[in-house]
């Protein structure tokens, strides 16, 4: 049978077990406890988390350092043991507090890439490769063919008598991606796999990841802190915040409907600002904010079949810096237009971002191309009655 | 929830897990292994300490200082401490001086010798003390020195000969200068390294010269290095017998520690409790210093680590560079080939003389030295006794190290401390603790390999732990995990990944122990029976009787093998795989 990239692993249908639908990986009602330096208080990384990852499914848990996105993939991995919940990898219970079942790591049917590497110095690329397949007892010809073939796939066939201390870091976390996808076991976990390698490389690396995925079809639980590589990895995002998860969408969701300022700032650029409704009908809603009397369509703002908020109500309302538009003169139409200065302009290559003086709000503004506005000069402000997000204040 | 002691710092928690992970490897068994070796240090460190203590304070069972009053009426005493003093002081105030000179030379500026750096903490390992005492001897004796017959050679017949005497003042404190360079180069190059250069830039963008920037940033920056150093001179210094007993003894310089091993060994019946005194007394002086240390560290902000090792430029010192390498290449060879030298010259001359004749050269002295069964037990015995405790001290070290880096806690931190302990008592209040707690009843251990054994290991356990701690500490958490994710078991991570890891540091853990516990001469001295001489004994003892041509070849041979094993557990050591 000749070698098509690929066929070193057992379909992820084959490895699967029940159901073809059913969630690879399955967290229930996590949680895990730390004690604090100093004052034995308790830190909580992980906070009564539940998450489902599909066949075939990239998730990307995402958030600052502290969040306790590390902790969670470390203790699916079962590197670190949590006090209570339940978590199923491929159906099979590998930890429950409720049952008392503590499945070890090696136990466990995942494989994962290390943000440091972890390639093993003393051995070649290709012992390196061929560990997590020996140690689940393949032996021979097969571990030959197999290993190569991973090693082909992220090109590095010819280093394959290579030791890791003489290839570049992109290399070895080739490599490393190369370990973790050989033995076929359908869970792949990403602790922050590309934050030690440089931008280029990133980006490199970061199209192999999506285009192994998709040719393997393994399933994915994937750590990181940067929101451009979250969004362009993952089949849904989860924003973590103090052990909980946010908000978890696809990333045009996350970044279009976030459901809170902190999803709002962390992912993408935005301007947020308080308000009051003024009055309600027809589906448009007024509103007095720091940057002056506003319209906005509720249906887009809040959602379909969202009730009109009473007057009087507050609120927090979001708006990305793309969805504004500056001009030298009033724009027709003359809805949400209001006079600003330039305060500051930067100029970015694919777009030019200006800081705009709106009384004591700072607006920021993205705008692709068009008519240089200098730095001190007054313009308008303007954004479509759509435009505009209700988040929760938080 | 989680139980264990409430100050369990924060990032020790992961790592608590990660120990939970590996800990399923060595169940029990392992921390009760681990557990059981550290009493067994613990007995072996405090227990001779205690009894050493408890004999001089309470000889009868109630406080009586008597010991202390006899020891302070006896007339030598004075004379014997000032001698030490500025032996040790002297030697220890050129060594700062040179040795901070020689790190800061070639790690700042283009006088920098990358050999050198490389060579220079193998020195005192490649020639054993005694061999460099005797081998400066055979150099600058007056008369038959051959350093004195090449000046009578040449400047000599231009009317301008003098001759140099290593027996003398000077003489006692440039050897004692020799032997402790390595220790205060190695503490002030790593300070330097971890000094970021930067901030030497900084200084001297703002205007400060290189003298200036010398003196107000730079040794600041190293100040607890150079304290550090003064410390471990002190607790080196004091137990050093190699070099006063063969040259400050033919100086008339009594020396304190050659003192304590004559009231013990050559004094008859033997004046235990003035040595005794003697000891204690260098241990307060150690704890002075240690005191004297602790303070000038709590006193000042040395919050100086960069730890980038980025590049920077070297300081240019236009012709100093000259004399700056003159001087390293110097101590280089004043401290290894020199005396190694003029050792093998006088192995193989039929009699020490200064003037080198090729056609006599031959192998009679090795013959001769070599035809006494005393010499060549002696031999095996070193070898023997530094394999096996090397063997076992590092495998014990690793133990430890290994369940330290897996276990933080309470236990853990404890055995750590114990396991540093030696460090801080000299070899010789080691050695007299050993004397009385175990030569006599119950044990009855005097003069057996059991005793000797026991306290080489004890003596280099820091030694060991250091090496045991570093190679263990080259395996990151990581990569034990890696093995664990990738479906290896816990044995098969022990075997597959941490044991080939490990074992290179531990190879060459073992080299350095082995040469240690080989070449101790002082708890040698005192512990060592008529069965169980040790090579450093032997050679003592035909130092004494003034046989020079056995004498060399002895110790020539044995300066060769010790040498030999060091250079090649080294290479095997930094093995193949580490390649950057």
């Amino acid at each position: 049978m000749p070698m098509t990239p690929g066929s070193f692993v057992r379909s992820p249908a084959d490895a699967r077990t029940g159901a073809p639908d059913a969630p690879r990986i399955s967290i229930r009602n996590l949680t895990k406890t730390f004690r604090r330096a100093g004052d034995g208080g308790t830190v909580v990384p992980v906070d009564n988390v539940s998450l489902d990852v599909a066949g075939h499914e990239m998730v990307v848990l995402l958030g600052p350092s502290g969040c306790g996105k590390t902790t969670l993939l470390r203790c699916v991995a079962g590197l670190e043991v949590p006090e209570a919940g339940e978590i199923l990898i491929n159906d099979e219970i590998v930890f429950s507090s409720a049952r008392g079942i503590l499945v070890p790591p090696e136990k466990r049917q995942v494989s994962m890439v290390f943000q440091s590497y972890a390639l093993w110095p003393h051995m070649t690329l290709f012992e390196n490769v061929a560990y997590p397949l020996r140690a689940r007892g393949v032996g021979g010809a097969e571990v030959q063919s197999r290993v190569m073939a991973a090693l082909e796939t992220v090109g590095l066939g010819a280093l394959a008598q290579q030791y890791p201390g003489r290839i570049s870091g992109g290399q070895q976390q080739r490599v490393a991606l190369a370990r973790a996808v050989v033995s076929g076991t359908g869970v792949v976990l990403f602790d922050e796999p590309l934050s030690n390698v440089d931008a280029k490389v990133r980006e490199q690396l970061r199209l192999e990841i999506l285009r192994m995925q998709r040719m393997l079809g393994f399933s994915a639980l994937y750590v990181t802190h940067d929101q451009a590589e979250a969004m362009a990895l993952a089949d849904r995002i989860a924003v973590l915040d103090d052990g909980r998860i946010e908000q978890i969408a696809p990333p045009e969701t996350v970044y279009d409907r976030p459901v809170s300022r902190y999803v709002g700032s962390f992912i993408g650029s935005a301007n947020i600002w308080p308000g009051r409704v003024q009055a309600a009908a027809d589906g448009c809603v007024a509103v007095e904010s720091a940057v002056g009397a506003l319209a906005l369509d509720w249906a887009a703002a809040a959602g379909e079949g969202t009730a009109l908020p009473a007057a009087g109500a507050a609120l927090t309302i979001l708006t990305r810096p793309e969805q504004i538009t500056l001009a030298p003169a009033r724009p027709a139409g003359g809805e949400n237009a209001w006079p600003c200065t330039v305060e500051t302009r930067l100029f970015l290559g694919s777009h030019t971002e200006y800081i705009a003086r709106l009384g004591e709000e700072r607006v920021r503004v993205w705008m692709a191309r068009g008519a240089r506005i200098e730095e001190g000069s007054n313009a308008w402000l303007s954004i479509a009655a759509d435009a505009f997000r209700i988040i929760r204040d938080k | 929830m989680q139980s264990g002691p409430s100050a369990a710092p924060d990032r020790a928690a992961p790592a608590r897990a990660a120990g939970g992970l590996a800990g399923r490897g060595w169940p029990g068994p392992f921390a009760i292994f681990t557990g059981l070796t550290a009493v067994a240090i613990v007995f072996l460190v405090v227990y001779p300490l205690t009894r050493t203590l408890a004999r001089v304070f309470m000889p009868e069972g109630a406080l009586d200082l008597s010991a202390f009053a006899d020891v302070f009426a006896a007339p030598w005493l004075p004379a014997t401490i000032a001698n030490t003093l500025i032996a040790v002081l002297g030697g220890g105030a050129v060594a700062l001086v040179t040795a901070s000179l020689f790190a800061w030379a070639n790690e700042r500026t283009d006088a920098r010798l990358g050999l050198f750096g490389d060579i220079l903490p193998l020195i005192p390992l490649l020639m054993p003390a005694v061999a460099k005492a005797i081998g400066w001897v055979f150099l600058a004796s007056p008369g038959a020195g051959f350093l004195n017959g090449l000046i009578a050679a040449t400047l000599g017949k231009i009317g301008l000969g003098f001759q140099i005497n290593i027996m003398s003042w000077p003489g006692v404190i440039f050897v004692y200068a020799l032997y402790f360079i390595p220790y205060v180069y190695l503490l002030v190059s790593a300070a330097l390294r971890n000094v970021d250069p930067a901030l030497e830039e900084a200084s001297r963008i703002s205007g400060a010269g290189s003298f200036a920037t010398l003196r107000k940033v730079t040794l600041p920056a190293v100040k607890p290095a150079l304290f550090g150093s003064a410390l471990l001179i002190v607790i080196v210094g004091f137990s050093l017998y190699s070099v006063p007993v063969i040259i400050a003894n033919r100086a008339g310089i009594d020396i304190l520690s050659v003192r304590i091993i004559r009231l013990l060994t050559f004094t008859f019946p033997p004046r235990i409790d003035q040595a005794v005194v003697l000891s204690t007394l260098m241990l307060a002086a150690i704890l002075g210093v240690w005191l004297i240390q602790r303070h000038v560290m709590a006193s000042g902000n040395f919050a100086t680590i960069g730890g980038k090792s980025a590049r920077h430029a070297l300081v240019a010192l236009g012709p100093w560079k000259w004399v700056a390498r003159a001087a390293m290449i110097f101590y280089v060879l004043a401290t290894s080939v020199m005396p190694l030298g003029a050792i093998l010259i006088v192995a193989f001359q039929p009699f020490w003389q200064p003037q080198i004749d090729i056609a006599q050269l031959s192998w009679r002295n090795f013959e001769e030295a070599f035809a006494e069964t005393t010499t060549r037990e002696g031999l095996t015995n070193s070898l023997m006794l530094g394999a096996s405790g090397g063997l076992v001290g590092i495998l014990l070290a690793a133990a430890i190290a290994l369940y330290v880096s897996r276990n933080p806690g309470a236990l853990s931190r404890l055995v750590d401390g114990v396991t540093k302990l030696p460090a801080a008592l000299s070899h010789i209040v080691i050695a007299v603790g050993f004397l009385i707690a175990f030569s006599g009843p119950p044990l009855h251990l005097s003069g057996t390999f059991t005793i000797l054994f026991l306290v080489y290991l004890v003596i280099y356990l820091p030694e060991a732990s250091i090496a045991a701690t570093a190679a263990v500490a080259q395996v990151g958490r990581d990569l034990m995990e890696a093995s664990a994710v990738c479906g290896g078991s816990p044995t098969r991570t022990f075997f597959r990944v941490l044991i080939p890891l490990i074992l290179p540091g531990l190879i060459a853990g073992w080299a350095l122990l082995f040469v240690l516990m080989a070449g101790e001469l002082t708890a040698s001295s005192l512990l060592a029976g008529v069965g169980t001489a040790v090579i450093g004994f032997v050679i003592l003892d035909i130092w004494e009787q003034g046989t020079f041509g056995s004498l060399a070849a002895i110790a020539g041979t044995y300066t060769l093998i010790t040498a030999t094993i060091v250079l090649v557990a080294m290479r095997f050591g930094r093995g193949g795989f580490r390649a950057q």
